[in-house]
Order: C-alpha cells, then structure tokens, then sequence
C-alpha cells in the first residue's frame, strides 16, 4: 500500500509536523491523561491512549532514508510488500488485522486487536526486523503485484499521473520528488536481492518507532516487549526526521492531460520558502486557518470572485499546508466556470489570491479564526481529546515528527495572528515554483 | 430546615422522575408531522433525518437526472432571504452542515447543528427546503459539471462493466436510466422547470420519515419538526412500481480495447434488508472480501498472484433490489483463471462459512463502534433512519451490540445457505481489452449489447 501525505487529495488530518529535534518525546498514558516523558529502557516508544478500550493498535515505524545511494526510488515500497508478506502472511490471525504503508519519507506497519493481544502482537510486528526468507519466485510474483497496484492507482487517474509529474518539479533535488511507486519501468526493473539488501539497511531496531495506541499503560508495553523480546530500540543511534528540503530556484511548469472523456480541471500548485523557519505545528495552524480564510465567501477570500460574483470555476478545493518549517505549498484545484477556458481560469485564480494578498480584512480574520477553534479538540473533553490525539500523534509518527503535547497545543489558537497570516500570502504571491496542470479539453481551444 | 428538607425531597423525586438515559420515541410534533426522537443525554449537536419517498426514478414521463442537479441546487444555490454566498459563510459560523442527496426510493436531508444553533439552521433549512432560489446562472453550473463528471466516470472500465449487468438486470427502464444517468442527454435536456417540479413534488410536507437526536426534549423537538417543514406542500401518492429483475447468471465480456487493465466482477441478488439478516451479511461479506486475509484476496492476490485486491460489498438498486458484488483488476492475462478460482472460493465459503475465530475478533472493535454510534448523534439518526425505512426498530440504533449478540457461528451459516445466493447463480462480467480473455462469454462492445446475451 501507498501513503502519500503530501498531495491534496489524500492529506489526512494532521500533515506532517514538527522539528527534527524533538524525536525522543515520549508521550504516555496515564489514568486516560496524555503526558509527555522519557522512556529510557525502550527508547523511542510512544503510547497514547484511545477511546476504545476493546482496541489497541501497534505501529512500527522507519525513515526511509538511510538505504543504498543508487537504489531505485520504487524498491521501498516493493520491499514493503515483502517485509509485510515475509512478517505477517503466515499469521492467519496477525494478517487479518494488519497492514503496511509506504509514504515518501517512511514506511509503517501495523497490527490492532484486543489488550490482552498485546504481547502477541509485538511478537508478530518484531518479525519485521527478521531477513527476508520468501522464495524467490514468490518474491518475483509480488513485482507483478505491484504492477498492478500501479495499474489501480495510476494507470486510468489522470490526476495521479499529473501529482507525480508536478512532484518532480516542485520538489526538485529533493527525496520526495521521487514517485513512491515509481514507472513501470521501474517497477519491472526490481530485483530480490536488491529488495533484501535495502531491507536490512532499513529495518533496524535502531531506526525504528514504536507507537502503541491504546488504553494500556507504559508498564504494560514494557512488560510484553520484554516478554517477547522485541528489539530494543537505542534512542540516541540516529535521529529520526523527515529528510531535509531545499527550494529550487524559482520556476514555472505547464503539464496537460487533454484526456478526451475527463472533466476539464485545472490544479495549481506552488512551493515558497519562508523567510524565516516556524515551528511546524504552528505553522501547520497558520496554513490551514489561511486555507479557511481563502475558501471562504468573506471579504478577503477567493470564493466570491471566482465563484459568485463571477463564475470564473464551478468548484474548487483548496489546500495550504507547511512541507517543512520552512516551507510551504497552496494546492488549488478548479473546474472552470461555463464557457471559461484554462487560461482564463488561472489567471482568475492568480488574480483573486493576488488580490487576497492585499491583506486580509480585520473582520474576515476575527470571523474565520473564531471557527477555528473547532479545529482542535474541546480540551476539557477528555474521551475527544484522546481521540484527536491519538490520530495527531500516529500522523505526526508517520512523518517522523515528534508531537506536541496537549498543553503546547492548546496554546497554539492564541498565538495565531492577522500579521502572520497576511506575512504568508504575501510570501505564497511571490517567487516561488508553481506547476499547473490542465486536465481534460480546454473549452475555448 | 423544615423547608430545606421539603426542597430536598423535592429535587430527589423530581430527579428521580427525569429518566435521563438515552432512548427511543415515536412521538407527533404540534403540527402533526410523526417522527422519532433518539434522547442522547450527553450530545452537544442535534441531528434531523429525513427521507422523503420518491418515485420519480421509477418514472417514464420524467427526466431521471433531475432529482440529482436538484438536490445540489436547492443545497448550493441560495434560498428567499438567503443569498448563496451568505449561506455558506452563517452555516460556518454556526457549525452547521446540511446535506441533501438522492436514491432511488428517497430523497434523504440531514441538518446537524450544535443545540445552541439549532433555531437558526431549521430557519435557513426550512428556507431552502421551501423556497429555494433555482437560479439559471446556478443551475446551468450545476448541470454542466454533473455532464462532464458522468462522462468520465462512464468512460471507466469498471463503471461500463456495471452499467452492462444494469442493462441485462433491468432492460431500458426509468430506474436503469436514473442509475447509470445514462443517457447522458438526460442532463443537458434537463431545465430549471424540472428541478423546480421534482421540488414541488418531493420535498413535501407529508410521507417523510424523519429522525430527531440529540440532547433534546419532545416539546423541543417538535417545534424544530414543525419549523423546518412549515409552508411545504402536501403530495399525492406515489404510484410507480420497482421494476421486474433478470438476475439470470451469464458471463460476459465487454471488450474495450483501449482499456490499460481488465476488471472481473460478479453480480446476484440478495433478500431485501427489511426482511433482517442485515448483520449476518455484513460479517459475512467481511469474510468474504475485505482486508489480507479475506477469501477473495487469498485466492487470487496470495494464491494466483493475479491482482493488488478484490473486494466484496453490498449495494442496492432500490431497497427492494439488493445485491451482493465481488471483484477487482485481475492481470488480463490470469482472467479465466481468475474467473474460475473466485467462483471456486465462494463456493467453498459458503460452504463452510468464516474462519473459526474470525466472529470472535469482530466484537471488540464492534462492540466499540456501537457505543460510539449510540453517542453520536449523527450516527444514530442515520441508523435509526436506515431502520425505519427497512420497516424496523430505530431503537436499534442505540442499542447495535445487543444484535451482535444474536450472531452466532450457525446463524452465519443458515444466513449463507438460505440468503447468499449459489456460486452458480452470478452475473460474471469482465472489461478487458482482450476479448478472448473469459471463455465461454458473451463478448459485447458497448453496455447496452448485453441484452442480446441470453
């Protein structure tokens, strides 16, 4: 399985996070309560708790960085597929409640059940480290597999194919330019020994998290680790964080897909870097208040010239979001209005956010930042906040972000400000890459 | 202290008498409209749902896109007193959602509002519900991009092999072109005059079955029932019928050869919720097709090594035509084979049922799921809703564990012999650019052709 968490379709509800620094918070439950500490003896563990004390969830988490300089951007996801097969496949029981995932900086693996599964859980998950031992021809069927989740995702999807190629130019030089589950080409072009060599690069205890989702107690983990002998996991062998990313120059692609039978729609997207660095979950409020800002009908937002007082597009969604502390991405996706080419159609949209960069009305910020409290948790409800964070801290896990506790993210709604939201558009209107892509017939042409 | 003992009393008996734990209610508002209340003591928001029967899918003098252009009409495109784009922003600031959406049996709306807001969403709602502004400049969006978003998804591979086993199920009926929105002429022929008569005639005063939840009294209740039903018309009755079925097991191929990959998908009917069973099905299609340890994805993906995943679900044509569906991209190449092993592997499961085990594993997550259900009111209207219109309980929605409990190893193998239908009895249909690639098929290039395979 694929995770992709930067493209604006499939963005889960926390996107990425955090500083490269904070990898070893270790966050616990205690009597329902999330806390933040240290666990010496296992390292980079996290438990947090959830509403469902009939469930606890056990995930495995390494950075993809760290394997053979030249190996093929799709290997890690195919020596996903074998790890998971090579893990989890034998267990009936294991199996039916697991999964794995490739992102384009992690991969992870997962197992849920009953507490009392707990041990036998890790048990399974721990096999993950184990070499690789399926056949060769077994492990040659999976390549075809994975053509065909190829097939599934990108062969008849247009949008995935334009993702894919607007990713290489907006990221450019950097690790997550690359497809995760590459061309065919390279799909075909796999080899085995390959995938159980990257494997053991990558799946060491010591470039690996833990996270435990669940009403269980650090005590708890502990015991079941050390009952099955689940690799400890040294905290200070590597620090664990998103690889690093650094703009090109600024620039501007075109892409089409004048696909006969698509709907025509444009998606625009453009990568500024910051003048300075924010912290990341700060920064990850500040996009997405600007986001709800933008979409909005207000005084200050596009949706009034591009699709009330104008019908400029029919619909469109719009995403903000930081890519690292120092930068961040608009994605912008249209149907143009009636009789309205591409062109028009983007040079609406430029139009409007340029306009929007003005300034952003004082009544339209207070409106809109008033709604965005619902963004978090009520933080007096305990059974919500569990909930959220639980799902807050699994993403900022996967993307190999410390969280933030409860108490640093309460504080986060008052330390947003109109100057700040305004210093954003104002960078996100200048230099910057931006790709476009047209999808279907342009209706003028 | 004589009369602090006396107040004491007091509140202890008046305490006593507020029965403040969740329950079920069929209760008539002031204004005569019936409908259930779910009491969800600890909610914060209020959910109404409402489904208004329909026969206009079933109908042959009328247009079968209309009710879908309608209903994101009346949602999108402002109301008497409430302009469009004041609309979107007083529902956001409110936390408000409202939603209208189309099936063949009903029209179905939810308003969910925090309690506090509740008069302001009824009083926007009701405006929308009864005069909402049908403008050309709205419509003509609308309609356009419902044209061009139907095109590409009936160019799919996957949706032509479905629109193919409509056509051989239904023939060219009203409920076969309100599915498939198939012709596609039926949405640029459509005009405001239509959408505004399906209103007229739909979102009506009387015949809804309507659910109510939250933290909310009968009196409370009933007055927001009556708010957001005032000034609607009256109907008359609705009189078409469901239309005759073909279920006859067949194998077809539909070749497209400018298809990247194939697709197999096998398509028979199931009893109609009303008559239960309904969580049996869900387990058993559980078993049958979803995650890496289904039957389906044993047998194909693990063992022949033809396909990423296939799934299984249930789907419906209207309540009364309900189906059972399983399939997925196979490599063109494994199809027949493909074909074979699938079949072989639903017989086998429902043969010998579930895996020992696999019910155990289910409850606690079920178990879970239930209280959350039960606590949410937006969930529990729903269900409630589904179950009235089933002709059930809706208490059930509070209460969906105690129907695991029913469950037991025999139940799901009655429910496999007596409800699921024979391995022989599917409609096979693959799309594949290879038209030799299912033997013993009837191979057809467009959908329609498939009436001609008997």
């Amino acid at each position: 399985m694929i995770w992709v968490a930067r493209t604006f379709k499939l963005t889960p509800l926390y996107l990425i996070s955090a500083v490269g620094v904070a990898l070893a918070i270790f966050v616990t439950v205690a009597s329902g309560l999330v806390s933040s500490g240290w666990d010496e003896a296992y390292g980079r563990t996290r438990i947090v708790g959830n509403a469902e004390p009939e469930t606890v969830s056990v995930h495995l988490l390494f950075s993809r960085s760290g394997g053979a300089e030249n190996a093929s951007p799709a290997l890690d996801h195919y020596v996903e597929h074998l790890t998971w097969l090579n893990a989890f496949a034998a267990s009936r029981h294991a199996a039916r409640h697991s999964n794995a995932w490739t992102s384009d900086i992690a991969i992870g693996y997962w197992l849920s059940g009953p507490p009392e599964d707990l041990p036998a859980m890790l048990h399974t998950l721990a096999r993950v480290f184990d070499p690789i031992t399926l056949s060769r021809e077994f492990a040659d069927q999976e390549r075809d597999i994975v053509r065909r989740e190829y097939d599934l995702r990108l062969a008849n999807h247009p949008d995935a194919q334009a993702a894919e190629e607007m990713n290489a130019f907006l990221y450019q030089g950097n690790a997550i330019a690359a497809s995760v589950i590459g061309t065919p080409a390279q799909i075909d072009a796999l080899r085995f020994d390959d995938a159980k060599a990257q494997h053991m690069a990558i799946h060491q205890p010591g470039r690996s998290s833990l996270l435990v989702i669940g009403e269980v107690s650090q005590r708890q983990v502990r015991r079941a680790m050390k009952q099955v002998g689940f690799p400890h996991q040294p905290s200070s062998t590597m620090e664990i964080a998103p690889p690093p990313f650094v703009l090109g120059q600024p620039d501007d692609r075109v892409v089409t897909y004048p696909v006969a039978d698509a709907a025509p729609r444009m998606i625009w997207r453009k990568v500024v870097a910051l003048p300075e660095p924010v912290q990341f979950d700060l920064l990850d409020a500040q996009t997405r208040l600007l986001r709800d800002i933008l979409a909005s009908t207000l005084p200050g937002g596009i949706a009034g010239p591009l699709r009330f007082d104008t019908l400029v597009a029919k619909s469109f969604r719009i995403a903000v979001f930081p890519i690292d502390e120092r930068h961040v991405e608009l994605n912008f996706r249209a149907e143009p209005g009636n009789d309205i080419g591409f062109d028009d159609l983007r040079a609406g949209f430029e139009a409007a956010l340029t306009a929007s960069a003005r300034g952003i009305p004082a009544e339209t910020y207070a409106r809109v930042h008033e709604r965005f409290r619902s963004f978090w948790p009520e933080w007096s409800n305990k059974e919500a906040t569990r909930d959220w964070m639980a799902d807050y801290v699994l993403d900022r896990a996967s993307n190999l972000r410390a969280p933030m506790t409860e108490t640093e993210l309460a504080a986060l709604h008052s330390l947003l400000s109109a100057q700040d939201i305004d210093a954003l558009l104002a960078t996100l209107t200048g230099p910057g890459r931006t790709a476009t892509a047209f999808i279907g017939k342009d209706k003028i042409k | 202290m004589k009369h602090f003992a006396v107040a004491v009393i007091a509140i202890f008996v008046l305490t006593g008498c507020s029965d403040d734990t969740p329950s079920s209610n069929t209760e008539t508002s002031p204004g005569g409209i019936d409908y259930v209340r779910l009491y969800i003591p600890e909610a914060e928001a209020v959910a109404i749902q409402i489904a208004w029967p329909t026969d206009w899918p079933l109908r042959e003098d009328a247009n079968q896109a209309v009710p879908y252009i309608g209903a994101d009409l009346i949602l999108a495109g402002g109301a008497e007193g409430f302009p469009a784009s004041e609309v979107v922003e007083m529902f956001a600031d409110l936390q408000v959602t409202g939603r209208l959406s189309v099936t063949s049996d009903n029209v179905q709306g939810s308003l969910v509002a925090p309690k506090e807001n509740l008069d302001k969403a009824v009083e926007i709602a009701n405006a929308h519900l009864r005069a909402p502004l049908l403008e050309q400049g709205w419509f003509e969006g609308i309609q356009q991009s419902f044209a061009a978003n139907m095109a590409e998804a009936s160019a799919a591979p996957a949706h032509q092999g479905f629109a193919a086993v409509r056509w051989g199920v239904l023939g060219d009926v009203p409920l076969r072109r309100a599915l498939s929105v198939d012709p596609p002429e039926q949405i640029t022929s459509a005009t405001p005059e239509d959408v505004a008569s399906w209103h007229r005639e739909t979102i009506v005063r009387n015949d809804a079955k309507i659910v109510i939840a939250g933290a909310i009294d009968a009196e409370e209740a009933g007055a927001a029932i009556d708010d957001l039903f005032a000034g609607l018309p009256e109907a008359g009755a609705r009189v078409a019928k469901t239309p005759s079925t073909d279920f006859t097991p067949r194998r077809i191929l539909l070749h497209v050869p400018e298809a990247n990959t194939s697709t197999l998908s096998f398509v028979a009917p199931m009893p109609p919720m009303r008559d239960g069973g309904e969580l049996e099905d869900i387990i058993l299609v559980s078993a049958l097709g979803e995650g890496k340890h289904s039957v389906l994805f044993e047998a194909v993906r693990t063992q022949l090594r033809a396909t990423y995943g296939l799934s299984a679900h249930l789907d419906a044509y209207t309540r009364d035509i309900r189906l059972l569906y399983f399939g997925g991209e196979v490599e063109t190449t494994k199809l027949a084979q493909a074909a074979t092993i699938v079949q072989e592997a639903y017989a086998s499961f429902r043969e010998v049922g579930p895996p020992q085990g696999f019910l155990e594993s289910l409850e606690g997550p079920f178990v879970a799921q239930s209280e959350k259900t039960a606590a949410d009111p937006v969930a529990a209207s729903t269900s409630a809703l589904m179950a009235l219109l089933d002709d059930q309980d809706p208490s059930v929605a509070l209460d969906l564990a105690s129907a695991l409990d029913r469950v037991t190893s025999e139940t799901l193998r009655q429910r496999l012999a007596n409800a699921f239908p024979a391995a022989q009895d599917f409609i096979i249909v693959a799309v594949s650019p290879d038209a030799d690639a299912l033997p013993n098929a009837c191979v057809i290039s467009k959908p329609r052709d498939v009436i001609d395979c008997r």
